[in-house]
């Protein structure tokens, strides 16, 4: 019994060092197994990317810029907004000028006023008007000669034509002013903005590179040559109204809408009327009573001193008209001139604008050009 | 003391480890890149931190007398972990960089081979060494030993790979341009970890760049190979960081054994020394 179980205890003891030699055998291989599993794994797989977004290497002045999508957006919203608010501004300034411009043209206007209203109560003038409207009535002028002559004295040719030139080459001037100022703000804010992403110029570019690079240079030129086309159709903008033929015209039919409103052109019509009764019989009268002693001689004697007593007629009723109208017939003409003056503004200011809208449109057309292929991808 | 096979076993999960570490370090958010970080400093930091104590060791008996009362002060405590911690902080940041910065196929072969090969070299060098030893550090200096000859080999073979591996051309470009062109081209889903792998990839572009300046064609001398060579020797840097990993893992569980042996035969002889003198 005893040796029994001696035997069993070697027996354990024996098993022992075999059991754990039998198990670090088995780590062993499962270490290899493991090893090769490993090496078999390791020659499958490769290493996991992570995509962060497209980045754009942006072009600017030769200088490299690396900007995300997000940034990007950024950089053609800044610029389409940058063109807007400069052309606001543009806009706000180009009126002020005009305002100033105008006010300094039409101050002269009014200063030949008093000239028109002397011509108008001539004797000169009244017998080239009635001339005038004989003449119109056998279709052998045209009508409205006293508004050409009203735009012949107001609005004379060298000096109105010449001031509306300077007003528009000066608001030409402001206008590619403003516009060649936004374009090198726009330009340094760029820079300014980009700094922080200046990279270095890529050193070796590939297909990709190429599809990822925006040369914002390219907006620049384009830009620019907006600017040369401006100045090359820098034309005159002036208006239809501002025109002298037609502001002339314009400013009497104002002057006479205003006194037909008041009732003066019954008035003129009467004042008419009872000039032609009153040299008639003035005329006649006189002739009679100066040459009745004349014999053979006093027809002619006669109608000699009815020309005389006609026109002396004519002068001294002028004299009371123009006593009596002249400050109405400036008030009217001045008050034409104002109504004149705000619908010129209005239309250059339309025009102006409408070259500024032009202008911008082109820039936020060649933005959207630039940018919108990179937006698409 | 544990086998081979089961040694072997945890260097393989180590390397498993640093595989999946390399497969998905673009893809990891930061946390578990820290996490990462964390685990891996630990193990290298315990083999930094039992090599240190070893020497802190081997200098007290040196210079001082076996009953002063410094011996066990200064033996090794929380104020040498944490310089060693720190450390070790540093070199598992290289060994996570090289890892993330991308590796050749060939290096998990390797590594692979290492893990096969560092337990049974130090199991059969520490029965040769067995006769000459001090029992109490064999294992110890059998590990070191055989980490000093796989180490050397790695070495030898990341250089070789290292050496015949193309590079960009930066012999026409500007430093910033070469710097730029790597670290451009990372991308990482963590903030951290990218700035880790730019400043990585920033490093690489100084010194390719450097490289090429300077040492223009590398195969026209010995003295220019040299001194790829020498421009290369990073890779040492970060194969002692794998190994000091290789203990730390294997240390798991027979965590300071050979420390604990030294300090019982310290006991043993500061008793036997307290009562020869009595």
């Amino acid at each position: 019994m005893q040796n029994r179980s001696e035997h069993r205890a070697d027996a354990h003891t024996q098993t022992q060092p075999q059991l754990a030699r039998r198990s670090r055998g088995w780590l062993l291989l499962a270490g290899f197994g493991l090893a090769a599993v490993l090496a078999w794994q390791t020659s499958q797989y490769t290493q996991l990317s992570w995509g962060a977004g497209q980045r754009w290497d942006v072009v600017l002045d030769d200088q490299h810029y690396q900007l995300g999508t997000a940034q990007l957006q950024w950089l053609e919203d800044f610029s389409a907004g940058h063109f807007a608010a400069d052309s606001d501004e543009l806009r706000q300034q180009l009126a002020l000028q005009l305002d100033a411009r105008l006010d300094m043209a039409f101050a002269q206007v009014v200063a030949r006023l008093p000239d028109f209203a002397d011509w108008y109560y001539s004797v000169g003038g009244e017998y080239s008007r009635l001339s005038m409207t004989l003449l119109g009535h056998l279709n052998v002028v045209d009508g409205g000669y006293v508004a050409r002559r009203a735009a012949e004295m107001l609005f004379p040719d060298p000096a109105w034509e010449g001031a509306l030139l300077r007003l528009d080459n000066d608001a030409t001037q402001l206008m590619l002013q403003q516009q060649a100022q936004s374009q090198s703000a726009w330009l340094s804010e760029l820079q300014r903005r980009l700094s922080s992403n200046r990279v270095p110029a890529p050193i070796m570019p590939t297909a990709d590179a190429a599809e990822s690079t925006l040369l914002l240079d390219g907006l620049v030129t384009q830009i620019q040559a907006l600017q040369q086309t401006a100045m090359m159709d820098a034309r005159l903008t002036l208006s239809t109204t501002g025109a002298a033929a037609v502001a002339g015209p314009a400013l009497w039919r104002a002057v006479s809408t205003r006194a037909a409103l008041k009732g003066s052109g019954a008035a003129i019509a009467a004042r008419g009327a009872g000039k032609v009764a009153t040299r008639t019989a003035s005329g006649a009268a006189a002739g009679a009573a100066v040459c009745m002693p004349g014999g053979p001689l006093a027809v002619a004697c006669a109608a000699v001193a009815a020309a005389g007593t006609w026109v002396a007629t004519d002068w001294l009723l002028l004299q009371v008209d123009e006593a009596l109208n002249r400050d109405q017939l400036l008030a009217g003409l001045e008050e034409g001139l104002a109504a004149l003056r705000v619908e010129l503004e209005a239309e250059l200011l339309l025009a102006y604008e409408a070259r500024i809208d032009a202008w911008q449109q082109s820039a936020n057309t060649q933005i959207e050009q630039t940018f919108s292929p990179y937006r698409a991808r | 003391m544990r086998s081979v096979g089961a040694q072997t076993i945890m260097l393989l999960v180590l390397v498993t480890l640093l595989w999946l570490l390399f497969l998905c370090a673009r893809v990891w958010t930061t946390p578990v890149a820290l996490g990462l970080w964390l685990l891996l400093t630990a193990l290298v930091a315990r083999g930094l931190f039992l090599r240190a104590r070893l020497r802190r060791r081997a200098w007290l008996q040196m210079y001082l007398h076996p009953a002063s009362a410094l011996v066990p002060r200064l033996g090794g405590g929380p104020l040498l972990m944490g310089m060693q911690t720190v450390l070790a902080a540093a070199l598992a940041l290289l060994l996570m960089v090289t890892m993330a910065g991308g590796s050749h196929p060939q290096m998990w072969f390797w590594l692979i081979g290492s893990a096969l090969l560092l337990p049974s070299l130090a199991c059969g060098l520490e029965r040769v060494l067995a006769a000459q030893a001090n029992p109490a550090l064999l294992a110890e200096l059998a590990w070191r030993l055989s980490g000093v000859i796989v180490g050397v080999g790695l070495l030898l073979a990341f250089t070789l790979q290292a050496y015949v591996q193309s590079y960009p051309d930066f012999s026409a470009v500007s430093l910033e341009q070469a710097v730029w062109h790597l670290a451009g081209q990372q991308q990482a889903r963590s903030e951290a970890t990218l700035a880790v792998l730019q400043g990585a990839a920033a490093a690489e572009g100084v010194r390719l760049w450097l490289a090429q300046q300077l040492l223009p064609t590398p195969a026209e001398s010995l003295w220019q190979a040299l001194g790829w060579v020498l421009l290369l020797a990073q890779e040492a840097l970060f194969i002692w960081s794998y190994l000091l990993a290789c203990r730390g893992i294997v240390m798991l569980h027979s965590a300071g054994s050979s420390v604990h042996r030294l300090h019982t035969r310290e006991g043993e002889s500061i008793e036997n020394t307290h009562a020869e003198s009595l």
